[in-house]
Protein backbone atom coordinates (compact mmCIF):
# COMPACT_ATOMS: atom_id res chain seq x y z
CA UNK A 1 0.00 0.00 0.00
CA UNK A 2 2.86 2.37 0.66
CA UNK A 3 4.63 1.90 -2.64
CA UNK A 4 2.79 4.77 -4.30
CA UNK A 5 3.75 5.91 -7.71
CA UNK A 6 4.01 9.56 -6.85
CA UNK A 7 7.01 11.68 -7.58
CA UNK A 8 9.02 12.86 -4.60
CA UNK A 9 8.95 16.57 -4.06
CA UNK A 10 12.16 17.76 -5.68
CA UNK A 11 13.64 20.98 -6.90
CA UNK A 12 11.97 20.65 -10.33
CA UNK A 13 8.41 20.63 -9.03
CA UNK A 14 8.69 22.51 -5.79
CA UNK A 15 5.21 23.89 -6.04
CA UNK A 16 3.58 20.45 -5.78
CA UNK A 17 2.61 19.26 -2.35
CA UNK A 18 1.54 15.76 -1.44
CA UNK A 19 -0.91 15.28 1.39
CA UNK A 20 -2.89 12.40 2.83
CA UNK A 21 -6.61 12.80 3.20
CA UNK A 22 -7.60 10.03 5.57
CA UNK A 23 -7.64 7.22 6.60
CA UNK A 24 -8.68 8.97 9.81
CA UNK A 25 -10.69 11.83 8.40
CA UNK A 26 -14.30 12.57 9.34
CA UNK A 27 -15.38 13.29 5.78
CA UNK A 28 -14.07 10.12 4.13
CA UNK A 29 -16.96 8.00 5.44
CA UNK A 30 -14.76 5.49 7.16
CA UNK A 31 -11.19 4.58 6.43
CA UNK A 32 -10.66 5.80 2.90
CA UNK A 33 -7.23 7.28 2.29
CA UNK A 34 -6.66 9.59 -0.64
CA UNK A 35 -3.15 10.65 -1.54
CA UNK A 36 -3.55 14.06 -3.12
CA UNK A 37 -0.92 15.88 -5.12
CA UNK A 38 -1.70 19.54 -4.88
CA UNK A 39 -0.65 22.63 -6.71
CA UNK A 40 -1.82 25.26 -4.29
CA UNK A 41 -5.41 24.24 -3.71
CA UNK A 42 -5.84 22.43 -7.03
CA UNK A 43 -5.76 18.65 -7.08
CA UNK A 44 -3.28 17.42 -9.70
CA UNK A 45 -3.43 13.74 -8.91
CA UNK A 46 -5.66 11.69 -6.65
CA UNK A 47 -4.69 8.14 -5.68
CA UNK A 48 -7.15 6.24 -3.49
CA UNK A 49 -5.57 3.76 -1.08
CA UNK A 50 -8.02 1.21 0.26
CA UNK A 51 -7.93 -2.01 2.22
CA UNK A 52 -7.91 -0.64 5.77
CA UNK A 53 -11.21 -2.37 6.49
CA UNK A 54 -10.48 -5.61 4.61
CA UNK A 55 -11.94 -8.45 6.63
CA UNK A 56 -11.81 -11.30 4.14
CA UNK A 57 -15.55 -11.75 3.90
CA UNK A 58 -15.31 -13.69 0.62
CA UNK A 59 -12.83 -16.12 2.13
CA UNK A 60 -15.00 -16.55 5.22
CA UNK A 61 -18.04 -17.26 3.09
CA UNK A 62 -16.19 -20.01 1.23
CA UNK A 63 -15.71 -21.76 4.54
CA UNK A 64 -19.31 -21.62 5.71
CA UNK A 65 -22.40 -23.47 4.59
CA UNK A 66 -24.88 -21.65 2.39
CA UNK A 67 -27.07 -20.77 5.34
CA UNK A 68 -24.21 -19.66 7.61
CA UNK A 69 -22.74 -17.45 4.89
CA UNK A 70 -25.92 -15.39 4.93
CA UNK A 71 -24.82 -13.62 8.11
CA UNK A 72 -21.60 -12.47 6.44
CA UNK A 73 -23.56 -10.59 3.78
CA UNK A 74 -24.99 -8.05 6.26
CA UNK A 75 -21.52 -6.87 7.09
CA UNK A 76 -20.57 -5.97 3.53
CA UNK A 77 -22.72 -2.88 3.04
CA UNK A 78 -23.78 -2.28 6.62
CA UNK A 79 -26.14 0.54 5.64
CA UNK A 80 -28.21 -1.70 3.39
CA UNK A 81 -28.13 -5.11 5.06
CA UNK A 82 -31.42 -6.39 3.63
CA UNK A 83 -30.31 -5.59 0.11
CA UNK A 84 -27.23 -7.72 0.62
CA UNK A 85 -29.33 -10.55 2.08
CA UNK A 86 -31.64 -10.18 -0.89
CA UNK A 87 -28.88 -10.40 -3.51
CA UNK A 88 -27.28 -13.40 -1.83
CA UNK A 89 -30.62 -15.19 -1.39
CA UNK A 90 -31.53 -14.67 -5.04
CA UNK A 91 -28.21 -16.15 -6.17
CA UNK A 92 -28.60 -19.16 -3.86
CA UNK A 93 -32.19 -19.64 -5.02
CA UNK A 94 -31.06 -19.64 -8.63
CA UNK A 95 -28.43 -22.23 -7.83
CA UNK A 96 -30.87 -24.44 -5.92
CA UNK A 97 -33.85 -23.72 -8.23
CA UNK A 98 -35.91 -22.71 -5.22
CA UNK A 99 -39.32 -21.14 -5.60
CA UNK A 100 -40.24 -18.30 -3.29
CA UNK A 101 -43.88 -17.90 -2.19
CA UNK A 102 -45.60 -14.69 -3.35
CA UNK A 103 -45.93 -13.23 0.13
CA UNK A 104 -42.19 -13.44 0.66
CA UNK A 105 -41.52 -11.88 -2.75
CA UNK A 106 -43.74 -8.88 -2.06
CA UNK A 107 -42.45 -8.47 1.48
CA UNK A 108 -38.88 -8.64 0.15
CA UNK A 109 -39.52 -5.81 -2.27
CA UNK A 110 -41.11 -3.78 0.49
CA UNK A 111 -38.14 -4.40 2.80
CA UNK A 112 -35.60 -3.79 0.05
CA UNK A 113 -37.11 -0.40 -0.67
CA UNK A 114 -37.19 0.44 3.04
CA UNK A 115 -33.52 -0.44 3.17
CA UNK A 116 -32.88 1.79 0.18
CA UNK A 117 -34.58 4.60 2.11
CA UNK A 118 -32.30 3.85 5.05
CA UNK A 119 -29.20 3.83 2.85
CA UNK A 120 -30.15 7.06 1.07
CA UNK A 121 -31.04 8.80 4.34
CA UNK A 122 -27.62 8.08 5.79
CA UNK A 123 -26.05 9.26 2.54
CA UNK A 124 -28.07 12.49 2.55
CA UNK A 125 -27.27 13.26 6.18
CA UNK A 126 -23.54 12.59 5.95
CA UNK A 127 -23.13 14.20 2.52
CA UNK A 128 -24.78 17.40 3.74
CA UNK A 129 -22.84 17.25 7.00
CA UNK A 130 -19.56 17.04 5.07
CA UNK A 131 -20.42 20.15 3.07
CA UNK A 132 -21.54 22.05 6.14
CA UNK A 133 -25.32 21.62 6.42
CA UNK A 134 -25.29 20.01 9.83
CA UNK A 135 -29.03 20.11 10.48
CA UNK A 136 -29.70 17.58 7.73
CA UNK A 137 -27.84 14.93 9.67
CA UNK A 138 -30.16 15.23 12.66
CA UNK A 139 -33.25 15.22 10.46
CA UNK A 140 -32.30 12.18 8.40
CA UNK A 141 -31.17 10.21 11.42
CA UNK A 142 -34.47 10.98 13.12
CA UNK A 143 -36.27 9.34 10.20
CA UNK A 144 -33.76 6.51 9.99
CA UNK A 145 -34.57 5.59 13.59
CA UNK A 146 -38.14 4.77 12.51
CA UNK A 147 -36.79 2.40 9.86
CA UNK A 148 -34.34 0.75 12.23
CA UNK A 149 -37.16 0.21 14.71
CA UNK A 150 -39.12 -1.53 11.98
CA UNK A 151 -36.15 -3.74 11.10
CA UNK A 152 -35.82 -4.60 14.77
CA UNK A 153 -39.48 -5.58 14.91
CA UNK A 154 -38.97 -7.88 11.92
CA UNK A 155 -35.68 -9.52 12.70
CA UNK A 156 -34.64 -8.60 16.24
CA UNK A 157 -31.66 -6.65 14.93
CA UNK A 158 -31.36 -3.02 13.98
CA UNK A 159 -28.58 -3.36 11.43
CA UNK A 160 -27.31 -6.92 10.94
CA UNK A 161 -30.72 -8.27 10.08
CA UNK A 162 -30.15 -11.51 8.11
CA UNK A 163 -33.92 -11.41 7.67
CA UNK A 164 -34.22 -12.26 4.00
CA UNK A 165 -32.92 -15.80 3.63
CA UNK A 166 -32.71 -18.30 0.78
CA UNK A 167 -36.27 -19.56 0.30
CA UNK A 168 -38.13 -16.61 1.82
CA UNK A 169 -37.96 -14.74 5.09
CA UNK A 170 -36.46 -15.83 8.38
CA UNK A 171 -39.58 -15.08 10.43
CA UNK A 172 -43.11 -14.13 9.53
CA UNK A 173 -43.77 -10.41 9.27
CA UNK A 174 -44.57 -8.82 12.66
CA UNK A 175 -48.28 -8.30 13.40
CA UNK A 176 -48.17 -4.51 13.19
CA UNK A 177 -46.02 -4.44 10.05
CA UNK A 178 -48.82 -2.99 7.95
CA UNK A 179 -49.53 -0.27 10.52
CA UNK A 180 -45.86 0.76 10.84
CA UNK A 181 -45.49 1.01 7.07
CA UNK A 182 -48.64 3.13 6.79
CA UNK A 183 -47.18 5.55 9.34
CA UNK A 184 -43.94 5.73 7.32
CA UNK A 185 -45.90 6.31 4.11
CA UNK A 186 -47.85 9.11 5.76
CA UNK A 187 -44.97 10.94 7.38
CA UNK A 188 -42.07 10.51 4.96
CA UNK A 189 -43.26 12.56 1.95
CA UNK A 190 -43.52 15.72 4.03
CA UNK A 191 -40.12 14.97 5.59
CA UNK A 192 -38.55 14.66 2.13
CA UNK A 193 -40.13 18.02 1.26
CA UNK A 194 -38.41 19.36 4.35
CA UNK A 195 -35.01 18.12 3.14
CA UNK A 196 -35.59 19.64 -0.25
CA UNK A 197 -36.63 22.94 1.30
CA UNK A 198 -33.32 23.00 3.11
CA UNK A 199 -31.07 21.99 0.23
CA UNK A 200 -32.47 21.98 -3.31
CA UNK A 201 -32.65 25.75 -3.76
CA UNK A 202 -30.06 26.61 -1.14
CA UNK A 203 -27.47 28.83 -2.80
CA UNK A 204 -24.59 27.53 -0.66
CA UNK A 205 -25.53 23.93 -1.49
CA UNK A 206 -25.78 24.75 -5.20
CA UNK A 207 -22.41 26.51 -5.17
CA UNK A 208 -20.78 23.54 -3.50
CA UNK A 209 -22.28 20.84 -5.75
CA UNK A 210 -23.29 22.26 -9.13
CA UNK A 211 -20.65 21.68 -11.80
CA UNK A 212 -18.53 19.74 -9.29
CA UNK A 213 -17.37 16.19 -9.86
CA UNK A 214 -18.44 16.00 -13.49
CA UNK A 215 -18.11 12.61 -15.19
CA UNK A 216 -19.28 12.17 -18.78
CA UNK A 217 -21.73 9.37 -19.63
CA UNK A 218 -19.04 7.61 -21.73
CA UNK A 219 -16.58 7.64 -18.85
CA UNK A 220 -19.29 6.59 -16.42
CA UNK A 221 -20.09 3.52 -18.53
CA UNK A 222 -16.43 2.75 -19.15
CA UNK A 223 -15.58 2.87 -15.48
CA UNK A 224 -18.52 0.58 -14.72
CA UNK A 225 -20.38 3.03 -12.51
CA UNK A 226 -23.86 1.96 -11.47
CA UNK A 227 -26.70 3.24 -9.38
CA UNK A 228 -27.48 6.94 -8.91
CA UNK A 229 -23.84 7.78 -9.65
CA UNK A 230 -24.38 6.49 -13.21
CA UNK A 231 -27.91 7.83 -13.54
CA UNK A 232 -26.77 11.28 -12.49
CA UNK A 233 -24.88 11.27 -15.78
CA UNK A 234 -28.08 10.54 -17.65
CA UNK A 235 -27.48 6.84 -18.43
CA UNK A 236 -30.68 4.91 -17.96
CA UNK A 237 -29.60 1.68 -16.30
CA UNK A 238 -31.53 0.45 -13.32
CA UNK A 239 -31.42 -3.28 -12.67
CA UNK A 240 -35.00 -3.17 -11.39
CA UNK A 241 -36.15 -2.10 -14.86
CA UNK A 242 -33.48 -3.75 -17.04
CA UNK A 243 -33.53 -7.24 -15.48
CA UNK A 244 -36.52 -7.33 -13.11
CA UNK A 245 -36.12 -9.75 -10.22
CA UNK A 246 -38.54 -10.94 -7.57
CA UNK A 247 -41.50 -9.41 -9.42
CA UNK A 248 -40.34 -5.81 -9.89
CA UNK A 249 -41.93 -5.85 -13.35
CA UNK A 250 -45.36 -5.67 -11.66
CA UNK A 251 -44.56 -2.35 -10.00
CA UNK A 252 -45.14 1.09 -11.39
CA UNK A 253 -42.25 3.45 -10.76
CA UNK A 254 -39.91 5.76 -12.59
CA UNK A 255 -36.14 5.90 -12.80
CA UNK A 256 -34.96 9.46 -12.13
CA UNK A 257 -32.18 10.61 -14.44
CA UNK A 258 -29.80 13.54 -14.24
CA UNK A 259 -28.37 15.50 -17.12
CA UNK A 260 -25.48 17.65 -15.88
CA UNK A 261 -23.35 14.70 -14.66
CA UNK A 262 -22.37 16.58 -11.48
CA UNK A 263 -22.81 16.18 -7.72
CA UNK A 264 -25.99 18.25 -7.74
CA UNK A 265 -27.69 15.96 -10.26
CA UNK A 266 -26.65 12.89 -8.32
CA UNK A 267 -28.22 14.52 -5.27
CA UNK A 268 -31.45 15.20 -7.20
CA UNK A 269 -31.52 11.60 -8.47
CA UNK A 270 -31.21 10.15 -4.99
CA UNK A 271 -33.84 12.43 -3.50
CA UNK A 272 -36.20 11.56 -6.35
CA UNK A 273 -35.44 7.89 -5.66
CA UNK A 274 -36.58 8.36 -2.07
CA UNK A 275 -40.02 9.30 -3.40
CA UNK A 276 -40.04 6.45 -5.93
CA UNK A 277 -39.16 3.99 -3.17
CA UNK A 278 -42.13 5.21 -1.14
CA UNK A 279 -44.28 4.67 -4.23
CA UNK A 280 -43.06 1.07 -4.55
CA UNK A 281 -43.57 0.43 -0.82
CA UNK A 282 -47.16 1.67 -1.08
CA UNK A 283 -47.87 -0.74 -3.95
CA UNK A 284 -46.13 -3.60 -2.18
CA UNK A 285 -48.02 -3.16 1.08
CA UNK A 286 -51.36 -2.70 -0.70
CA UNK A 287 -50.91 -5.89 -2.71
CA UNK A 288 -49.18 -7.99 -0.05
CA UNK A 289 -50.67 -11.47 -0.53
CA UNK A 290 -51.39 -14.00 2.19
CA UNK A 291 -49.70 -17.35 2.43
CA UNK A 292 -46.49 -18.90 3.71
CA UNK A 293 -43.53 -16.60 4.32
CA UNK A 294 -40.97 -19.23 3.36
CA UNK A 295 -40.72 -21.92 0.72
CA UNK A 296 -42.10 -25.29 1.77
CA UNK A 297 -39.38 -27.20 -0.02
CA UNK A 298 -38.09 -29.02 3.05
CA UNK A 299 -35.06 -30.46 1.29
CA UNK A 300 -33.42 -27.04 1.14
CA UNK A 301 -35.31 -24.64 3.39
CA UNK A 302 -35.57 -24.73 7.15
CA UNK A 303 -39.06 -25.63 8.46
CA UNK A 304 -40.77 -23.04 10.70
CA UNK A 305 -39.64 -23.28 14.29
CA UNK A 306 -43.08 -24.24 15.59
CA UNK A 307 -43.13 -27.33 13.34
CA UNK A 308 -39.68 -28.37 14.54
CA UNK A 309 -41.06 -28.84 18.05
CA UNK A 310 -44.29 -30.53 17.00
CA UNK A 311 -43.55 -32.65 13.96
CA UNK A 312 -41.02 -35.49 13.74
CA UNK A 313 -40.47 -34.99 10.03
CA UNK A 314 -39.81 -31.28 10.40
CA UNK A 315 -37.35 -31.97 13.18
CA UNK A 316 -35.41 -34.41 11.01
CA UNK A 317 -35.30 -31.91 8.16
CA UNK A 318 -34.18 -29.20 10.54
CA UNK A 319 -31.44 -31.41 11.92
CA UNK A 320 -30.26 -32.46 8.45
CA UNK A 321 -30.20 -28.90 7.15
CA UNK A 322 -28.37 -27.48 10.14
CA UNK A 323 -25.91 -30.34 10.62
CA UNK A 324 -25.23 -31.21 6.97
CA UNK A 325 -26.09 -27.96 5.23
CA UNK A 326 -27.92 -27.40 2.00
CA UNK A 327 -26.40 -29.51 -0.76
CA UNK A 328 -27.01 -27.96 -4.20
CA UNK A 329 -28.67 -30.23 -6.75
CA UNK A 330 -26.01 -29.61 -9.38
CA UNK A 331 -22.57 -28.12 -9.87
CA UNK A 332 -22.84 -24.70 -11.38
CA UNK A 333 -22.49 -21.00 -11.11
CA UNK A 334 -25.14 -18.41 -10.40
CA UNK A 335 -25.24 -14.64 -10.48
CA UNK A 336 -28.28 -12.44 -9.93
CA UNK A 337 -27.74 -8.67 -9.96
CA UNK A 338 -29.98 -6.40 -7.93
CA UNK A 339 -30.20 -2.64 -7.59
CA UNK A 340 -28.85 -1.78 -4.17
CA UNK A 341 -28.75 1.73 -2.78
CA UNK A 342 -25.34 2.20 -4.34
CA UNK A 343 -25.66 0.39 -7.64
CA UNK A 344 -25.61 -3.07 -9.17
CA UNK A 345 -24.94 -5.55 -6.42
CA UNK A 346 -24.63 -9.27 -6.99
CA UNK A 347 -23.10 -12.41 -5.62
CA UNK A 348 -21.35 -14.72 -8.06
CA UNK A 349 -21.52 -18.15 -6.45
CA UNK A 350 -19.47 -21.06 -7.78
CA UNK A 351 -20.67 -24.39 -6.45
CA UNK A 352 -18.75 -27.65 -6.61
CA UNK A 353 -21.73 -29.67 -5.41
CA UNK A 354 -20.78 -29.72 -1.74
CA UNK A 355 -22.42 -28.02 1.21
CA UNK A 356 -20.10 -25.01 1.05
CA UNK A 357 -19.83 -22.57 -1.84
CA UNK A 358 -16.53 -23.07 -3.68
CA UNK A 359 -16.20 -19.37 -4.34
CA UNK A 360 -18.34 -16.33 -3.59
CA UNK A 361 -17.48 -13.10 -5.35
CA UNK A 362 -19.32 -9.94 -4.50
CA UNK A 363 -19.87 -7.42 -7.24
CA UNK A 364 -19.34 -4.39 -5.01
CA UNK A 365 -20.86 -1.21 -6.46
CA UNK A 366 -18.98 1.08 -4.05
CA UNK A 367 -15.58 -0.40 -4.94
CA UNK A 368 -16.16 0.08 -8.65
CA UNK A 369 -17.69 3.55 -8.26
CA UNK A 370 -14.75 4.65 -6.14
CA UNK A 371 -12.29 3.61 -8.87
CA UNK A 372 -13.49 6.55 -10.98
CA UNK A 373 -12.95 9.21 -8.30
CA UNK A 374 -9.78 10.56 -9.92
CA UNK A 375 -11.81 11.39 -13.04
CA UNK A 376 -14.10 13.57 -10.95
CA UNK A 377 -11.62 15.44 -8.75
CA UNK A 378 -8.46 15.99 -10.78
CA UNK A 379 -8.14 19.65 -11.75
CA UNK A 380 -10.67 20.71 -9.11
CA UNK A 381 -10.19 22.29 -5.71
CA UNK A 382 -9.45 20.26 -2.61
CA UNK A 383 -12.78 21.26 -1.03
CA UNK A 384 -14.56 19.62 -3.97
CA UNK A 385 -13.01 16.27 -3.09
CA UNK A 386 -15.22 16.18 -0.01
CA UNK A 387 -18.32 16.90 -2.07
CA UNK A 388 -17.39 14.19 -4.59
CA UNK A 389 -16.72 11.52 -1.96
CA UNK A 390 -20.15 12.25 -0.53
CA UNK A 391 -21.87 12.22 -3.89
CA UNK A 392 -20.62 8.80 -4.98
CA UNK A 393 -21.96 7.34 -1.71
CA UNK A 394 -19.33 4.86 -0.62
CA UNK A 395 -19.47 2.47 2.28
CA UNK A 396 -16.00 1.30 3.18
CA UNK A 397 -17.29 -2.02 4.45
CA UNK A 398 -18.24 -2.81 0.88
CA UNK A 399 -15.19 -1.23 -0.76
CA UNK A 400 -12.78 -3.34 1.30
CA UNK A 401 -14.94 -6.34 2.19
CA UNK B 1 -29.15 -10.36 -31.94
CA UNK B 2 -29.76 -12.97 -29.28
CA UNK B 3 -27.00 -14.39 -27.14
CA UNK B 4 -27.25 -17.70 -29.04
CA UNK B 5 -26.63 -15.95 -32.36
CA UNK B 6 -23.63 -14.19 -30.87
CA UNK B 7 -22.29 -17.54 -29.71
CA UNK B 8 -22.80 -19.04 -33.19
CA UNK B 9 -20.88 -16.17 -34.75
CA UNK B 10 -18.05 -16.56 -32.26
CA UNK B 11 -17.91 -20.31 -32.92
CA UNK B 12 -17.78 -19.74 -36.68
CA UNK B 13 -15.05 -17.17 -36.31
CA UNK B 14 -12.75 -18.81 -33.77
CA UNK B 15 -13.48 -22.54 -34.06
CA UNK B 16 -11.01 -24.24 -31.74
CA UNK B 17 -10.49 -21.07 -29.70
CA UNK B 18 -13.95 -21.50 -28.19
CA UNK B 19 -13.35 -24.43 -25.88
CA UNK B 20 -16.69 -24.88 -24.21
CA UNK B 21 -20.14 -23.32 -24.17
CA UNK B 22 -22.18 -24.02 -21.12
CA UNK B 23 -25.74 -23.08 -20.23
CA UNK B 24 -26.82 -23.16 -16.59
CA UNK B 25 -30.15 -21.78 -15.32
CA UNK B 26 -30.48 -19.50 -18.35
CA UNK B 27 -26.99 -17.94 -18.26
CA UNK B 28 -24.43 -18.63 -20.97
CA UNK B 29 -20.78 -19.10 -20.21
CA UNK B 30 -18.11 -19.38 -22.87
CA UNK B 31 -14.67 -20.77 -22.12
CA UNK B 32 -12.03 -19.48 -24.49
CA UNK B 33 -8.36 -20.22 -25.01
CA UNK B 34 -5.62 -17.82 -23.99
CA UNK B 35 -4.37 -16.97 -27.47
CA UNK B 36 -7.63 -15.45 -28.73
CA UNK B 37 -8.52 -13.79 -25.42
CA UNK B 38 -7.74 -10.13 -26.08
CA UNK B 39 -8.88 -10.26 -29.70
CA UNK B 40 -12.23 -11.72 -28.66
CA UNK B 41 -12.69 -9.16 -25.91
CA UNK B 42 -12.18 -6.33 -28.39
CA UNK B 43 -14.74 -7.87 -30.72
CA UNK B 44 -17.21 -8.29 -27.87
CA UNK B 45 -16.88 -4.57 -27.23
CA UNK B 46 -16.83 -3.27 -30.80
CA UNK B 47 -19.07 -5.65 -32.72
CA UNK B 48 -21.47 -7.01 -30.16
CA UNK B 49 -21.78 -3.86 -28.05
CA UNK B 50 -20.87 -5.28 -24.65
CA UNK B 51 -19.96 -1.83 -23.40
CA UNK B 52 -20.15 -2.56 -19.69
CA UNK B 53 -17.69 -4.76 -17.83
CA UNK B 54 -19.62 -5.57 -14.71
CA UNK B 55 -17.12 -7.68 -12.84
CA UNK B 56 -14.03 -9.86 -13.07
CA UNK B 57 -14.18 -12.99 -10.96
CA UNK B 58 -11.22 -15.19 -10.18
CA UNK B 59 -11.61 -18.76 -8.98
CA UNK B 60 -8.68 -20.82 -7.76
CA UNK B 61 -8.27 -24.47 -8.79
CA UNK B 62 -4.95 -25.45 -7.21
CA UNK B 63 -4.68 -28.81 -8.97
CA UNK B 64 -4.67 -27.34 -12.44
CA UNK B 65 -1.62 -26.15 -14.30
CA UNK B 66 -3.49 -22.95 -15.18
CA UNK B 67 -4.76 -22.59 -11.70
CA UNK B 68 -6.93 -19.47 -11.88
CA UNK B 69 -10.16 -19.33 -13.81
CA UNK B 70 -11.00 -15.75 -14.70
CA UNK B 71 -14.63 -14.99 -15.44
CA UNK B 72 -15.49 -11.76 -17.22
CA UNK B 73 -19.03 -10.61 -16.52
CA UNK B 74 -19.95 -8.63 -19.65
CA UNK B 75 -23.12 -6.65 -20.07
CA UNK B 76 -24.70 -4.79 -22.96
CA UNK B 77 -26.43 -1.65 -21.70
CA UNK B 78 -28.49 -1.26 -24.88
CA UNK B 79 -29.87 -4.77 -25.36
CA UNK B 80 -29.55 -5.82 -21.68
CA UNK B 81 -27.75 -9.05 -22.48
CA UNK B 82 -25.28 -10.64 -20.13
CA UNK B 83 -22.55 -13.06 -21.12
CA UNK B 84 -19.84 -14.67 -19.04
CA UNK B 85 -16.47 -15.30 -20.66
CA UNK B 86 -14.14 -17.70 -18.92
CA UNK B 87 -10.43 -18.10 -19.30
CA UNK B 88 -8.03 -20.43 -17.56
CA UNK B 89 -5.00 -18.37 -16.63
CA UNK B 90 -1.80 -18.94 -14.71
CA UNK B 91 1.37 -20.83 -15.59
CA UNK B 92 2.15 -20.07 -19.22
CA UNK B 93 -1.13 -18.30 -19.92
CA UNK B 94 -0.78 -14.64 -18.97
CA UNK B 95 -3.86 -12.79 -20.22
CA UNK B 96 -3.56 -9.29 -21.52
CA UNK B 97 -5.23 -6.64 -19.40
CA UNK B 98 -8.51 -5.32 -20.80
CA UNK B 99 -8.09 -1.95 -19.09
CA UNK B 100 -7.78 -0.13 -22.43
CA UNK B 101 -11.16 -1.55 -23.53
CA UNK B 102 -13.02 -1.10 -20.25
CA UNK B 103 -11.29 1.22 -17.74
CA UNK B 104 -13.24 -0.48 -14.94
CA UNK B 105 -10.97 -3.51 -15.39
CA UNK B 106 -8.12 -1.61 -13.73
CA UNK B 107 -9.15 -2.15 -10.13
CA UNK B 108 -10.90 -5.46 -10.82
CA UNK B 109 -7.73 -6.96 -12.28
CA UNK B 110 -5.71 -5.55 -9.41
CA UNK B 111 -8.10 -7.25 -7.01
CA UNK B 112 -7.81 -10.56 -8.87
CA UNK B 113 -4.02 -10.26 -8.76
CA UNK B 114 -4.05 -9.37 -5.07
CA UNK B 115 -6.44 -12.11 -4.00
CA UNK B 116 -5.42 -14.93 -6.35
CA UNK B 117 -1.97 -14.06 -7.66
CA UNK B 118 -2.95 -14.12 -11.31
CA UNK B 119 -0.80 -11.96 -13.58
CA UNK B 120 -2.01 -9.65 -16.35
CA UNK B 121 0.27 -8.24 -19.02
CA UNK B 122 0.08 -4.62 -20.21
CA UNK B 123 -1.68 -3.53 -17.02
CA UNK B 124 -0.92 0.13 -16.21
CA UNK B 125 -0.43 -0.41 -12.50
CA UNK B 126 -0.62 -4.02 -11.31
CA UNK B 127 -0.14 -3.63 -7.57
CA UNK B 128 -1.91 -5.04 -4.55
CA UNK B 129 -5.08 -3.20 -3.73
CA UNK B 130 -6.68 -4.62 -0.58
CA UNK B 131 -3.74 -6.26 1.18
CA UNK B 132 -0.61 -4.38 2.14
CA UNK B 133 2.23 -4.27 -0.37
CA UNK B 134 4.56 -6.60 1.53
CA UNK B 135 1.91 -9.24 2.24
CA UNK B 136 3.46 -12.52 1.11
CA UNK B 137 0.35 -14.52 0.21
CA UNK B 138 -2.69 -14.40 -2.03
CA UNK B 139 -5.49 -15.02 0.45
CA UNK B 140 -8.24 -16.34 -1.80
CA UNK B 141 -6.08 -19.19 -3.05
CA UNK B 142 -7.35 -22.46 -1.68
CA UNK B 143 -4.01 -23.28 -0.06
CA UNK B 144 -4.18 -20.13 2.08
CA UNK B 145 -5.68 -21.63 5.16
CA UNK B 146 -8.11 -19.90 7.48
CA UNK B 147 -6.11 -21.12 10.46
CA UNK B 148 -2.34 -21.31 10.64
CA UNK B 149 -2.34 -24.97 9.50
CA UNK B 150 -1.25 -25.84 6.01
CA UNK B 151 -3.85 -27.41 3.76
CA UNK B 152 -3.01 -30.81 2.32
CA UNK B 153 -4.23 -31.29 -1.23
CA UNK B 154 -2.34 -34.53 -1.82
CA UNK B 155 -0.25 -32.80 -4.46
CA UNK B 156 2.86 -30.72 -3.85
CA UNK B 157 2.01 -27.05 -3.85
CA UNK B 158 4.73 -24.53 -3.26
CA UNK B 159 3.92 -21.95 -0.68
CA UNK B 160 6.22 -18.96 -0.46
CA UNK B 161 7.77 -18.79 3.01
CA UNK B 162 6.74 -15.75 5.02
CA UNK B 163 8.99 -12.76 4.85
CA UNK B 164 11.48 -12.22 7.63
CA UNK B 165 10.05 -10.41 10.59
CA UNK B 166 6.52 -11.50 9.84
CA UNK B 167 6.49 -14.82 11.67
CA UNK B 168 4.69 -15.58 14.85
CA UNK B 169 3.01 -12.86 16.80
CA UNK B 170 4.42 -10.14 14.61
CA UNK B 171 2.19 -11.26 11.74
CA UNK B 172 -0.68 -8.91 11.25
Amino acid sequence: MDNLETKPIGPSDQKLMEINMGPQHPATHGVLRLVLQLDGETVIKCTPVIGYLHTGIEKTMENKTYLQALTCTDRIDYLGPMLNNFAYSLAVEKLFELDVPPKAQWARICLAELTRLNSHLVWLGTHALDIGAMTMFFYTFREREVLLKLFEDCSGQRMMTSYIMPGGLYYDLPPDFDKSIRIILETFPSRIDEYEDLLTNNQIWINRTKGVGVISPEDAIGYGLTGPTLRGSGVNYDVRKANPYSGYEKFDFEVPLGSNCDCYDRYLCRVAELRQSLRIIRQAIDGLPDGPFRSENRKFVLPPKFDVFTSMEAMIHHFKLVAHGMIPPAKGEAYVPIESGKGELGFYIVSDGTKKPYRVKVRPPCFINLAAIHKMVEGRLIADVIAVIGSIDIVLGEVDR
Amino acid sequence: MTVLEILDKLKAKYGEGIQEIDEFRGDYRVRISGDIHYQLMEIMYREFGFNFLSDIIGVDYPRREERTEIIYNLYNLNTHQRLFIKLRAGGKVVPRSVTDIWPSANWLEREAFDMLGVQFSHHPNLRRILMRDDFPYHPLRKDFSLTSDEVDFGVPIRIKPPLKGLEGDKLG
